[in-house]
């Protein structure tokens, strides 16, 4: 390991020729840390990157109607901007029950959606959210722009970029956001995050839902959000008194795709069927909810 | 390597390995006020205060913050000259065997620092990742709150 040497670029455009030279990117070093990818890959890392000095991955700004936050902002950080500008956001409410304080102002967004580990509670808030994701690769140092969804679903060779930022529209939605734990600090079983926009007002409705923790990295459920749109267009309602809690189980018993593997001390039937009931709270609470 | 870190406000160079922890390297450089723990970022015992905000210094890379302040508990009181919030840990009964007290002194410091009346809910977000093995939290919370009164200048009953 004496011979890991660590880099301190100031800008985004110095990255690629770290990249190619096969150094690791190091945002908060949580991700390096806890994954063991340090000890695990010593031989092939040739060295880190460290990203702090680059002021531009730090930017928060509201810019063309959309919310831009830099890879490098830790999770503490955009707790208090988007916080402060959107004080109900998904974003707020799923990372800060991530982790624990003194985490939260160590993991950065970029090292967050470059592995989406366990312990994130990111992926499904981005997902909801529609965010795009900014990132850069060994070859170019030009900007690329790939929706969450697509990078989620890119292949793990793939996924060797180097994340810049994530943005996402500023619109006024509902959310809600769930993690499944047994106390406030462990990694979640799962975790379910819903959004909707454009109802009551002239716009389409946008309803989504996104679990994580299933076999997959993360589910959207499309039957039951496409169930939801097709009720709220024709009745052209808010849907505050629309969606009671016998249609809205109705509708989760017959569409809902979410399907667990067992971890640790619960069966997949069991998980499944906790999704099944927080989801239906989830959505009778998101219908009442304000803008 | 070789790196400058301001520690409790005086500059001390130290050498390290490049995958070497805040927390190794502090213990090795004699501050063993920093206690040592899971080494996971679980427990919490290893908080520091980095640039004044709490960090598991088991999971900083030393490298990463070369040049920047990391305040542990002998930087905010000592035996002779004890902070009013190790007085008010000592006083609430919030310490027992004290292998974890002095993360959360440092937690607690930064808390009141940014919010100097918190609510019972703001407490327990500020120490969520301090876990205590010995007691129950009732005494920690308050503890918090009556270093929150002794700063303030409020009366402790």
């Amino acid at each position: 390991m004496d011979e890991l040497n660590w880099y301190y670029p100031e800008k985004i455009q110095e990255v690629p020729d770290f990249l190619k030279e096969g150094c690791i990117p190091h945002g908060g070093g949580t991700y390096l840390l806890k994954s063991g990818l340090l000890r695990r890959e010593a031989k092939s890392v040739r060295g880190i990157i460290d990203i702090s000095g680059i002021k531009e991955l730090k930017d928060f700004k509201e810019i063309n109607g959309r919310i831009e936050l830099g890879a490098g902002l830790t999770y503490g950080e955009t707790i208090v901007h988007v916080g402060r500008l959107l004080p109900g956001s998904i974003i707020v409410k799923a990372l800060s029950g991530a982790a624990s304080n003194a985490l939260r102002n160590r993991i950065t967004l970029g090292g967050s959606i470059a592995s989406f580990p366990p312990w994130s509670d990111l992926a499904g808030p981005l997902v909801a959210l529609d965010a795009d994701v900014y990132f850069i690769t060994k070859d170019s140092a030009a900007i690329e722009m790939i929706s969450t969804e697509g990078f989620l679903r890119m292949p793990a060779d793939q996924k060797r970029v180097f994340i810049t930022k994530v943005a996402f529209k500023s619109i006024p939605y509902r959310s809600w956001y769930y993690r499944d734990v047994r106390t406030r600090f462990d990694y979640p079983k799962f975790t379910i995050s819903i959004t909707v926009s454009g109802v009551g007002g002239s716009f389409e409705p946008v309803v989504r839902i996104v679990i994580t923790g299933t076999k997959g990295k993360y589910l959207r459920e499309s039957a039951i959000e496409e169930s939801i749109v097709e009720i709220l267009r024709r009745k052209k309602n808010n849907g505050e008194k629309l969606f009671s809690g016998s249609l809205l189980k109705g509708l989760i018993d017959t569409k809902l795709t979410a399907r667990f593997q067992r971890k640790m001390e619960t069966s997949g039937e069991y998980l499944q069927h906790a999704v099944s009931v927080e989801l239906r709270r989830g959505l009778e609470e998101v219908m009442r909810s304000k803008m | 390597m070789k790196g400058a870190f301001i520690i409790n406000g005086t500059a001390e160079t130290y050498t390290f390995g490049p995958a070497d922890t805040m927390l190794s390297v502090l213990r090795k450089n004699g501050h063993a006020e920093v206690k040592s723990g899971c080494g996971k970022g679980e427990c919490g015992i290893c908080i520091v205060l980095l640039d004044g905000k709490p960090v598991n210094s088991c999971q900083v890379l030393a490298a990463s913050v070369i040049g920047r302040e990391i305040t542990t508990v002998m930087g905010i009181g000592n035996f002779r000259n004890l902070n009013p919030i190790q007085e008010a840990f000592v006083e609430a009964g919030g310490v027992q065997c004290g292998y974890c007290t002095p993360a959360k002194v440092v937690v607690t410091y930064s808390l009141l620092r940014e919010n100097p009346d918190p609510s019972d809910a703001d407490v327990r977000n500020a120490l969520d990742g301090n876990i205590c093995r010995c007691t129950g939290y009732v005494k920690i919370l308050d503890s918090v709150k009556l270093a929150a009164k002794k700063l303030s200048g409020g009366t402790d009953d």
